[in-house]
Formats: structure tokens, sequence, C-alpha cells
């Protein structure tokens, strides 16, 4: 190499040079009738036989374009090109045989029998350069000043040719993209129509949605996918008119398929304009969220429900509370006017109201609904200290209801009271025995409850018809068949209350 | 302890809580009337029957049995349109549409003056 000419060291590096050939992806493509024309253009004007666009890979040179050779390309160590892509004039070897650098290479020795050799390397717009525009003769020869700026002057071309091909190709496959893109949103309607709201384009995605294809949709008025409702308020051409004057038109409303169904879409229309920003279309795109409307509707009405069960429930617990302040209130007030003493009055008032809260607290164990008489004996008892062996409780697994359950345990706090001052517990030996049952059916069926004391110290009927008395009597609700009655006999008292069951039972 | 000046008024005092009906009873007995208790609906038509003295019916709402304390208003204002109606309920008060004419609303829990005056008046 010592004896050639001098080449001075490239401006670029190997391995981006091949990256760049490999963006353009024009190694092994067909023939293209530009590259063709431009090599003939070349060879005329350079008068020679063989003309070339050569390409240069790391282990090759391969003609996009040749002509008066057969071959399609070469090893690269032979290729002439390899050199020429070394500066940025032409290269140009007048008589290979004279030159070290070519005189043994095949393509001179060869059948081929090349002498002369002038190349223009191709470059890219950053200066890499792919390959050459390249003539060739078996004659030794040179090229006049002419002929050297018409090659280079083509080199441009050729180079510019290839910058095209590969602009055009990516544009080509970014609009491929888009194509795809649209295709494949097939969740999204997307639907392009005239300022008249006739269909220009329907993709995949609207087809899917609203059953219609493209062909069958395109030049048809939008109307077609409104419902009569919405038509008939002219929906459609106000959702233009906002699209057209606020940028937008907000589609959320129920539209049809072509099957007649209808589905909640979700989505907007949007103006299309031209590049002088003049309205020219629309562009709407929707989703289908019918299954979303639906839970939505679903969760509405539950809602609706929780709230409607949520009023019953304050409802219900408001009157629970009235109805509680309205016996502390009866209780008080009936405890102040029978009351003897102020002491008096405040300990009948305590024991009643702890007797009311006890009843209370069996009723919360039920929900309200309804209370265990056992229960309420139970608890009447342990409020008053009886000694359970005193006390002999008997009768049917059986609830009654909260109002029931308030007035037994009120008229059984009375008479534990009673029992506890002046009867049968009032001394070491006395015996209470608290019986309940139920007789008859249906509705005629009724419910009794029974007091009787024994044991206890001679009995005298009270002075007077006292607070604790009229409790007792009223406790159960009767009607005027079914009364409560209390009787003073001397060996104990007796209470004996009946009540129809039917308004008494757990409701 | 109720003795005061007779207002000639008979008041039916119907409420299923025994308590609360004796203690309204007492309230109305204090101010002067004569009162007539009945633990449900279907009693105190009984006693409207049995006592034409009955001019005022303060009747609970809620209560249980064939039919209400609503239900009872409206049947005794339309055997007996000169029966005045109260009623009274620990719950939301019913739409005016739905009390019989010229009937009143007391909420529970009401007082002994409050309960006086609509009965009276």
């Amino acid at each position: 190499m010592s004896d050639g000419p001098r080449i001075s060291t490239p401006a670029w590096r190997e391995v981006d040079r091949l990256a760049a050939l490999e963006r353009y992806a024009i190694m092994d493509t067909a023939p293209e009738q530009e590259f063709d024309d431009l090599v003939r253009v070349a060879a005329q004007v350079c008068g020679a036989p063989i003309a070339l666009v050569s390409l240069l890979d790391d282990e090759r040179q391969w003609f996009k374009a040749a002509l008066g050779v057969d071959v399609k390309q070469t090893p690269r160590d032979i290729a002439f090109c390899a050199h020429a892509i070394q500066q940025r004039d032409v290269f140009m070897v007048e008589d290979a045989t004279k030159d070290a650098r070519f005189a043994e290479n095949p393509l001179v020795t060869g059948d081929a029998g090349l002498r002369f050799y002038a190349g223009q390397p191709l470059e890219t717009p950053d200066g890499l350069p792919l390959g050459t525009l390249c003539v060739l003769d078996t004659e030794p020869r040179s090229l006049t000043p002419e002929q050297r700026f018409a090659l280079k002057t083509l080199a441009r071309q050729v180079a510019s040719q290839l910058e095209l091909r590969k602009a055009l190709a990516q544009q080509k496959s970014s609009e491929e993209r888009h194509r795809r893109i649209l295709e494949s949103a097939i969740d999204y309607g997307i639907i392009s129509m005239d300022l008249a709201g006739l269909i220009s384009s329907w993709n995949e995605g609207a087809h899917r949605i609203l059953g219609w294809t493209e062909p069958e949709m395109r030049g048809r008025s939008c109307e077609v996918f409104f419902t009569p409702e919405d038509r008939a308020t002219n929906v459609p051409e106000i959702e233009m008119g906002a699209a057209l004057t606020h940028g937008r038109g907000s589609d959320e409303r129920w539209h049809l398929r072509k099957d007649g169904s209808r589905f909640w879409a979700s989505g907007e229309m949007m103006p299309l304009t031209d590049q002088q920003g003049e309205p020219i279309g629309f562009l709407k795109i929707l989703r289908d969220r019918t299954d979303f409307k639906n839970a939505q509707t679903a969760l509405q009405a539950s809602e609706a429900t929780a709230e409607r069960d949520r009023q019953l429930l304050t409802s219900e617990l408001e009157h629970r509370v009235k109805n509680t302040l309205a016996l502390a209130q009866a209780i008080v007030g009936q405890s102040l006017r029978t009351a003897t003493t102020p002491a008096g009055a405040r300990d009948a008032i305590e024991m009643r109201l702890v007797a009311l809260g006890r009843a209370h607290d069996i009723l919360t164990k039920s929900n309200w609904a309804a209370a265990p008489v056992a229960s309420i004996v139970a608890a009447a008892t342990a409020i008053h200290g009886a000694e359970p062996d005193r006390i002999e409780a008997e009768g049917p697994d059986l609830k009654i209801n909260a109002r029931a359950a308030v007035g037994v345990s009120m008229a059984l706090h009375e008479l534990f009271t009673n029992a506890t001052k002046y009867g049968a517990l009032s001394n070491d030996a006395g015996k209470v025995r608290v019986e309940w049952s139920v007789s008859g059916e249906g509705d005629s069926a009724v419910f009794q409850l029974s007091w009787r004391e024994t044991g206890g110290p001679p009995v005298t009927p009270p002075s007077r018809k006292g607070f604790g008395t009229r409790l007792i009597q009223a406790s159960l609700s009767g009607d005027n068949n079914h009364k409560s009655d209390i009787s003073y006999a001397s060996s104990g008292v007796v209470w004996i209350s009946t009540a129809p069951l039917r308004l008494i039972k757990e409701d | 302890m109720s003795m005061s000046q007779s207002h000639g008024l008979v008041v039916l005092v119907v409420d299923d809580e025994a308590l609360i009906r004796m203690n309204a009873a007492d309230m109305l007995a204090d101010e002067g009337f004569a009162t007539i208790e009945a633990s449900g609906a279907e009693d105190a038509l009984v006693q409207i029957t049995c006592h034409p003295e009955i001019s005022v019916l303060f009747t609970d709402i809620n209560m249980p049995g064939m039919f209400d304390g609503l239900e009872l208003a409206h049947r005794v204002h339309a055997y007996r349109p000169d029966i005045r109606v109260i009623l009274t309920s620990g719950r939301s008060p019913p739409a005016p549409s739905e009390i019989p004419e010229d009937g009143r609303f007391l909420a529970k829990p009401y007082d002994q003056i409050s309960l006086a005056r609509l009965v009276a008046n």
C-alpha cells in the first residue's frame, strides 16, 4: 500500500457505516427502475461498458443496479469499491494491471479482464459511505473533468434515491402501524364522518361494537346508530355542534347496534380540521360500556335499598328511643304521684327504671323481636336478690314481644317488691311460684301467667290502689275478656293475668 | 289527687303500653278530664260503643292487633264524627292527609300541659 495514492483516515467508523446500511434495508432487494436508469446514464456519460450501484457490507459488495455484468455481488476483499469509499472524491484506477493494489485481483487477471475503475462514494446525509456509483472498462483509460462531474452528480442522485426510498419505507411502515393500531383497537369504535355526519371510515372496533361493517356504513349517516328518541331530539346534531363549538362533544348515551339492540356508549366526538384549521368533519371514538352501566345501575339500586333500610332502621330506633323515654316518663310520673316521701319516690323510680333496663337488656339480645318468658322471670328474680330455691318458675319455652316483655317485667318487679316488703319473701319460709302456659289454638289461644305466694305472713289488702297494683293489673295487653286480677287472700297474694296469645307472641 | 274543675269532656286513652296509658290517663285526670282506658284498637271500638259520653279519642298509632291507631281514628271519625281525634306516636307524624279531618298529632314523649291543651281545645 505504501506505493499507492495516499489514503486519508476516514471520518467515520465502519460499525456506524454498517448500521446505517442496515437502516436502508436495501441489500438483496429486487431491482428498481430508478437505480437502473441512473447506472445507464452513468455508463453513457462516461462512455463505459459497465456501471454499478454497489453497496458494501462487511463481507461483500452487492449491486443494487448493474449494467454490463451478470454477477450480483463479489467478495469484499476484491472489490474496488472498498477502496473508493475510503475517500470522498472520485476514486479512479486508470490501468489496474499497473496498480499494485489491483494487479493480482481476479477481476483483473480473470475472464472479466477489468482495467479501468472510477467510483464516487454514495454518502448518507451524515457522511457515511454506503457504497459507490462506479463505471468500469476493460480498456485502460481516464475520465474527462465533465465526466467526473457527471459521475459525482449522478452519485448524489443515487444517494437521494436511497434516502427517498428509506423515507417512503418508513412512512409506509408507520402508516401500516397506524392502520394496525386502528384495527387492533377493537375495544374502541373509531369513526370518521364529514360535516353532514356521513361516515367516511369505520374501524374494526366500530364493526365489533355496532355490528355494521365499514362497506355497509361508508357514506351513510351516523344517525342510524342513534336511538329514535335521541334522533327525535336532534342529539346527533347537538353532539356535532358541541364538537365544533367546544372542541369536543360528549357521547355518553345508549346507541343502537345493527341488530336493533342497545348498548351504553362512552366516548366523544372531536372536529377534524384541514391544515388551515377549518373543520372538515368529525372523529368519533366510543366504547361499549354496557357492562359498566349495568353494574352502575345495579349499584345505585342497591345503594337505594341500603338507604331505605337505613331509614327504616333509623325510624325504628327513633321509635324505640321515644317509647323508652315515654315509659321512663310514665314511671317517674307515676312513682312521684304515689310515693309518700321523696326518698320513697327516689327508690321506687330507681328500682323501676332498673327493671325497665333489664327488660331492655333481654330484648336487645333478641334484636328487640322477642324475649323468652323464662329469661324475664330469671332477670326479675336476680334484681331482687331472691334466693333461687324460694322461687319456682315453670312454663313452656315461649317468647313474647317487646311490649309484653316490658309489661311482664314491670309487673313482676312490683310483685317482687311487695313480696319482699310484706309478702312471702319478707320472712324466711315463704315461697313464690311463677307459672305460665298457653291454652287453646290459633287466634283464640290464650296466654296465662300466674304468681302465687305461700308461706308468708298473713296478707291484708292495701288500703288504696297504688301504682304498683294498677301496673300489675294492666301489665299484659288484654281485651275485655282477658284482664289481670290480683287477690289478697290471707294465705298469700295471687296474681293471674291472661292475654290473647296473638297480641303478645313474638312479632 | 285528680280533682279539679271538670271540663265535661270524657277522653278515651288508647295505648298498648300499660304504663304509658296509665300515665296519660293520670295526666288528663290531673287536668280535670274524665278518662276511659283501652289497651288496643279493638278494645277502643268496644269502649266507644259502650260509652256515648266519650268526646275525645287520644290514641297511640303503633299497636298490635287487627288494625292500628290510625285506622281506629278513621273508623271512629266515620262512626262518631263529633269525637275529636288526637294521635300520638314515637315515630314520625303521619302526613296531614292521613289524619282524619280536624285530627291532631302529639309526639311521644309528651308533657301534661301540651296534652291537656290539645284535649281541651
